[in-house]
């Protein structure tokens, strides 16, 4: 056992429960004082070197059941996890320039949700993985439900009826597979060993109720109707969409378990899955166009990432897999930035929407995209930042969405160039919507001036697009940690195809 | 040495009572008193079975029972009280406010 | 050579607010001169270079899994004969372009912001020059098309400019779909994506037998690799506005002059002909995608040509006649004469950088007026550039010894010769014929619209009220430089008659490019007939212009608008039917999608949704709220338990 990669799951949460000893004044101090050190502990697992199995810990849990406390890291798991530690503590940040008094319980709830993103993405054993799964869901409903818009409340339930009902079908799988595969506990190892033994008729319906699980967390059409609504109603710093996109981990759901517990169902029904995520891609790029809400535009514009980051899943392609992993790490870094700033937007919009009417009326003209135009006249550092994050979105090469986007799309062509092809307009239509809505807020006669970045919007914008760039140019880093992974994970397929 | 069976039937009849008054008392002093006695029949039971079999695990679960029992009234009785300071009233009908 | 520009682009970004004006000119104007000292020692170092070598430098990994055999694809650069000749032009008229634009941009707000995106622009033009893969060259592809959507948005307060830099964008987006369609091809047949190893792939580099289905093809399956050529060429039409992704060159016009002379005329629209060159090996093996290439060149030639006769606008004029020399050249690689194509890429880069920057001093004389209609007698006004724009308009419309009429002859000499068609060794094939007539009718139109070009804006009357004063030497000077390369500069590529060694072009690059060995030899006097119509076509198109234009400016003010006329000015409405077929259609999807997804999708959840509670709903009545209810029911629930326990036996 060691404590290292405990520590680095499980402080977060800890410090979101002495934060509420903390005075209120200086809990958002406190609060990103822990995430930074919580990233402190991730730097170090990465700078210990690739034998990440010494941070791995095995315990019992219900020594009855066969459950255990099971965690550990890979390349892969810690890069995602890299992610979500860096962009915690810098969405926290940014929401402290925004604390009207009234956000006390933000911290802590943001806190709790990166301990359970954190140990989605450590989990070996699949009971622990469904509790951290689904256990992280609570705090984002609270923050949803807390510090939401009017229609909080649809929006809320929508998502829980989902979530819940897929993580229950997932739920069953997990169980189904443990018994038909007369493996004794819920170890990824050890069901992995058993698991060949069902019959396929079997090992389909398991695979569907992981798949539906994932396909929601995903989200992957048609389970996605959660996410618009999810994103339109949040908090409008943007803060707490950040943490929803980092918790879109149905991907690595997918990659983790779905992929090597079942490859011969992925493999032989592979178009059907991949027909699915490449039309999810087309389809939310496509319906992004017609909105006219900055987070529905983004939310539609994260589905259409998540059906590339399935289909790459889905092509059992080693770069297409890769790719996948990729995205959805660096998705993390630019999608979340992109809320940021669209809620750095919102605070400027806000105070030109003055007049008597309520202030949801306001809020919802201050998110219109196109009411205000031309704002690269008077903030022309904070159109460059807002561009090139949008060209990191949309897969312009040379900047960190390119690898990812283009390895998937690499990779599916291999299994399936038709597919494959579909998926490839995606890359016209992002670019429509993309700089559509670009143009329409920052190009054009201006119609208002306002305040450039703070120095405080600088803080948080600097490190992302240093990222952003970096990792688009240099992603060898990247690369070395993720590519192990995914060739042992090669091995199972390819065993599974012969 | 008195026979089991009777610790049992003084059970049966303490759980009754207390049963019966649960359904029939209004006030939620009564009430909880009575939920005592039908927790209590229940460790008699346990007790008289303990000593019947020879066995000293029930009787550590009664201790157990017990200091949780305790526990239990302290809650329950500040409960009951703050209920009676906001309302001025322990009778239960009135309290039906949770209602679906 | 790539590390210059980028210095100066950062430096700009971060300090060009504190530069005075003309420092960060300057700053960038001398990144881009060291870096063609870069290139002109490179080009030196490759002179010596052997057949099928480069310099190589690889350095960290990139791209997972996509280098073969299951390694990574690695950051890689490469310069051989084809690359460091572009890099040439590059930097070379790149700089040129630079210095003009010191004086063009003069007074202008975001002046270093303009230099930032030009230093930006050169240094991934270089990055797709110098890239030793397809990805890389895809980074500098995409990173060129950045660059195009800023600086043609470059005053992005006007709605038409922002929108012509958005649609530019969006339509190369198209084009670098079906490039990325045909890298993926590329890799699933031959396993990787690095160009020389692409190469190599073919076996030793001159093997090319055109017509004859080699070994190596069958085992990679040849219609693969012709579907592959045929993605490469629609992603290179994307870039080099060609049929029919032309449609946003001419738009691209919005942007400040220098851009359209440096990206929309001399190097970034060429990338498309750069990109089949330096894929020739594969079109080599591709007779069906090659003879594609060809004919989509000679559409757009015949297209932009007749698209430039009847534009007013001096700058849309110039982006026609690019659209149709860009044909020009997608005929000459599409014949399977790649150094003709590139050759025809650098004397028109001399040329048409001249003519760009000779309409930005004209514009910048007339205080920003572009119509020609208001233009003519501009020559008394300005002496220099009237002179460099002659002897520009005279190169482009291929009047003998100008470095124009060089690389035409040899287009219109491979039209003829080409192998991939139904030519023979000996015998000109008739679909050859067909093709040669196509080119010389366009060079003939040429000659026409360029000279009606010159002669609108130079000769006859002033027809406008500005007044127009000669520019700055900081101007004029580049524009002579330009003129004397485009006098000069296609005296590298004479033709053979000439004697054996008169061409320098065409050894030099034939050691990188394919060389269709099916050509057709032309004999005797065959072999000057490629000359002869292209001198006849000059003639000719003078008189049509002249006939037409030399008149007095009331009539040319009161051109009656007839078919040909406006079918001509509106380019022919392709603009409209694209935006009648694609354009509305797709929007209007995009409304009915979102729609059905709020309304269908998620209407079905939300009805699920009440479903569920409505049912739930029903058993409320359960939790009545009191509390000896609750009571009952547990003692109804412990007796039925204990009921059900004794009916079954208790064991």
């Amino acid at each position: 056992m060691n404590w290292v990669l405990n520590a680095f799951i499980f402080l977060p949460l800890v410090a979101a429960l002495l934060s509420l000893a903390v005075p209120k004044a200086a809990r958002g101090k406190f609060a990103v004082f822990a995430g930074i050190a919580n990233l402190a502990i991730g730097v170090y697992i990465w700078l210990s070197g690739i034998a990440f199995d010494k941070f791995s810990t095995v315990i019992d849990w219900l020594p009855g059941l066969g459950v255990k406390y099971a965690v550990s890291t890979d390349g892969v798991s810690l890069l995602l996890s890299l992610v979500t530690a860096l962009m915690v503590p810098i969405g926290l940040y940014y929401l402290t320039s925004r604390d009207d008094g009234k956000l006390s319980a933000f911290y802590p709830l943001a806190l709790a949700m990166e301990t359970g993103i954190l140990g989605i993405f450590a989990a070996r054993d699949l009971i622990l993985f469904y509790v951290f799964f689904e256990g992280t869901l609570i705090p984002s409903l609270f923050l949803l439900g807390r510090y939401g818009r009017a229609a909080r409340v649809q929006a809320l339930t929508t998502m829980a009826l989902y979530t819940v009902f897929g993580g229950l079908l997932m739920l069953v799988s997990i169980i189904g597979t443990k018994l038909l595969s007369g493996s004794p506990t819920f170890l990824l190892e050890d069901l992995l060993r058993g698991v060949r033994q069902i019959p396929e008729w079997q090992q389909v319906w398991l695979f569907l109720g992981f798949l539906v699980a994932f396909a929601v967390k995903t989200p992957l059409f048609p389970m996605h109707a959660w996410l618009p609504e999810f994103h339109g109603q949040n908090h409008p710093s943007g803060v707490a969409d950040l943490m929803g996109t980092l918790y879109k981990v149905g991907g690595y759901g997918l990659f983790r378990f779905a992929l090597p517990l079942f490859p011969d169902v992925a493999n032989n029904y592979q178009w059907i899955w991949m027909l699915l995520a490449a039309f999810t891609a087309i389809y939310g790029a496509w319906i992004a166009f017609a909105q006219t809400d900055f987070k529905r535009l983004l939310a539609y514009s994260g589905i259409s990432h998540m059906g590339l980051v399935a289909l790459g899943v889905f092509s059992l392609h080693p770069a297409g897999s890769s790719g996948a992993i990729l995205l959805l790490a660096f998705q993390g870094i630019y999608s979340s930035a992109l809320f940021l700033v669209v809620g750095m937007l919102e605070r400027r919009f806000i105070v030109l929407e003055g007049g008597d009417e309520s202030k949801e009326k306001a809020l919802d003209r201050a998110l219109e995209i196109g009411r205000v135009r031309g704002l690269a006249a008077s903030a022309p550092a904070f159109a460059g930042v807002a561009l090139l994050l949008w060209f990191a979105s949309i897969g312009v090469p040379g900047l960190a969405g390119f690898i990812g986007e283009y390895s998937i799309l690499l990779g599916a062509y291999q299994a399936n160039p038709w597919i494959a092809a579909i998926a490839v307009t995606t890359v016209i239509a992002s670019a429509a919507f993309a700089l559509t809505a670009y143009q329409k807020t920052w190009y054009e006669e201006a119609t208002h001036s306002v305040a450039d970045l703070s120095r405080r919007e600088w803080t948080v914008l600097v490190p992302i697009v240093a990222l952003v760039v970096l990792f688009g140019v240099y992603s060898a880093p990247a690369l070395e940690l993720v590519k192990p992974v995914v060739a042992q994970l090669y091995g199972i397929v390819l065993e599974a195809k012969k | 040495m008195v026979e089991t069976s009777y610790y049992i039937a003084l059970a049966g009849i303490l759980f009754s009572i207390g049963a019966v008054g649960f359904l029939m008392r209004r006030s939620v002093i009564q009430m909880f008193l009575c939920v005592e006695l039908m927790l209590n029949s229940a460790n008699l039971v346990l007790v008289a079975f303990a000593r019947a079999w020879g066995n000293l695990e029930a009787q550590t679960a009664v201790f157990i029972i017990l200091t949780l029992a305790a526990a239990e009234v302290a809650i329950g009785l500040a409960i009951i009280v703050a209920i009676f300071r906001k309302r001025v009233s322990t009778n239960v009908d009135e309290l039906s406010s949770l209602k679906g | 050579m790539i590390v210059p520009p980028l210095v100066g682009w950062l430096l700009l970004i971060a300090f060009g607010k504190r530069l005075a004006e003309p420092t960060s000119g300057y700053v960038a104007s001398g990144m881009i001169l060291l870096s063609f000292v870069m290139a002109v020692l490179g080009f030196a170092g490759t002179m010596g270079l052997a057949e099928g070598k480069q310099w190589h430098v690889q350095l960290w990994e990139f791209l997972p899994f996509i280098g073969g055999e299951g390694k990574s694809l690695h950051m890689g650069f490469a310069l051989d004969q084809l690359s460091s000749l572009m890099t040439l032009i590059i930097t070379g008229i790149g700089f040129l372009i630079h210095v003009f634009a010191i004086g063009y941009m003069h007074g202008d707000s975001g002046f270093s912001r303009f230099f930032a995106y030009l230093n930006f622009f050169i240094a991934f033009m270089l990055v797709l020059v110098l890239a030793d893969s397809l990805p890389i060259l895809f980074i500098g592809w995409e990173g060129v098309g950045v660059a195009s959507f800023l600086l043609i948005g470059f005053w992005y307060k006007d709605f038409n400019n922002s929108n012509a830099a958005r649609k530019a964008f969006i339509v190369n987006r198209v084009g670098d779909a079906f490039l990325m369609l045909g890298m993926f091809l590329l890799f699933k047949e031959f396993g990787t994506l690095n160009l020389h190893e692409l190469r190599e792939s073919f076996g030793s580099i001159n093997v090319p037998l055109v017509g004859q289905v080699t070994k190596n093809v069958v085992a990679f399956g040849a219609p693969g690799l012709e579907l592959a050529c045929i993605f490469l060429l629609l992603g290179a039409a994307g870039k080099s506005a060609q049929l029919p992704l032309s449609t946003w060159l001419p738009d691209a016009m919005a942007g400040p002059t220098p851009v359209s002379a440096l990206i929309h005329a001399a190097t970034m629209v060429t990338a498309g002909v750069y990109l089949v060159a330096r894929n020739s090996e594969l079109f080599a093996h591709a007779p069906v995608a090659s003879s594609w290439v060809a004919w989509v060149g000679a559409l757009t030639a015949v297209y932009g040509a007749v698209s430039a006769i009847a534009q007013t606008d001096i700058k849309k004029i110039l982006a026609y006649s690019t659209v149709s020399q860009l044909g020009f050249m997608f005929v000459a690689v599409g014949c399977g004469a790649y150094w003709v194509g590139i050759f025809h890429v650098l004397t028109h880069a001399f040329f048409k950088a001249l003519l760009f920057l000779s309409s930005g001093s004209v514009i910048h004389a007339l205080e920003g007026e572009q119509d020609v209609r208001k233009m003519g007698g501009l020559r008394g006004a300005l002496p220099t550039t009237h002179a460099v724009s002659l002897i520009g308009t005279l190169a482009i419309m291929g009047v003998p010894l100008l470095s124009g009429f060089f690389s035409k002859d040899a287009i219109l000499e491979s039209a003829l010769k080409s192998p991939f068609f139904d030519g023979s060794k000996d015998a000109v094939g008739s679909i050859n014929i067909l093709l040669f007539a196509v080119m010389v009718i366009v060079a003939t139109m040429t000659a026409a619209y360029m000279w009606r070009w010159y002669v609108l804006v130079f000769s006859g009357e002033y027809r406008g009220n500005a007044h127009p004063h000669e520019s700055g030497a900081v101007m004029t000077l580049p524009l002579m430089i330009l003129a004397v390369l485009s006098v000069i500069g296609g005296w590298i590529g004479l033709p053979h008659f000439l004697g054996k060694n008169a061409n320098l072009i065409e050894p030099f690059l034939e050691k990188v490019s394919a060389n269709a060995k099916g050509m057709t030899e032309l004999k005797g006097i065959v072999e000057f007939i490629p000359l002869i119509c292209s001198i006849i076509a000059v003639i000719a198109g003078y008189f049509i212009a002249n006939y037409f234009y030399r008149r007095d400016g009331a009539r040319i003010m009161a051109e009656v608008p007839n078919g040909f006329g406006t079918a001509s000015r509106n380019a022919l409405f392709l603009d409209k039917v694209y935006d009648f077929v694609l354009g509305n259609p797709s929007r209007v999807a995009a409304v009915f999608f979102g729609i059905v997804d709020k309304s269908g999708v998620q209407g079905g959840a939300q009805l699920l949704g009440e479903q569920v509670s409505e049912a739930g709903s029903s058993l409320s009545f359960w939790q009545s709220g009191f509390a000896r209810g609750y009571g009952v029911s547990v003692l109804i629930g412990t007796v039925a338990l204990i009921a059900f326990l004794i009916v079954r036996g208790f064991a």
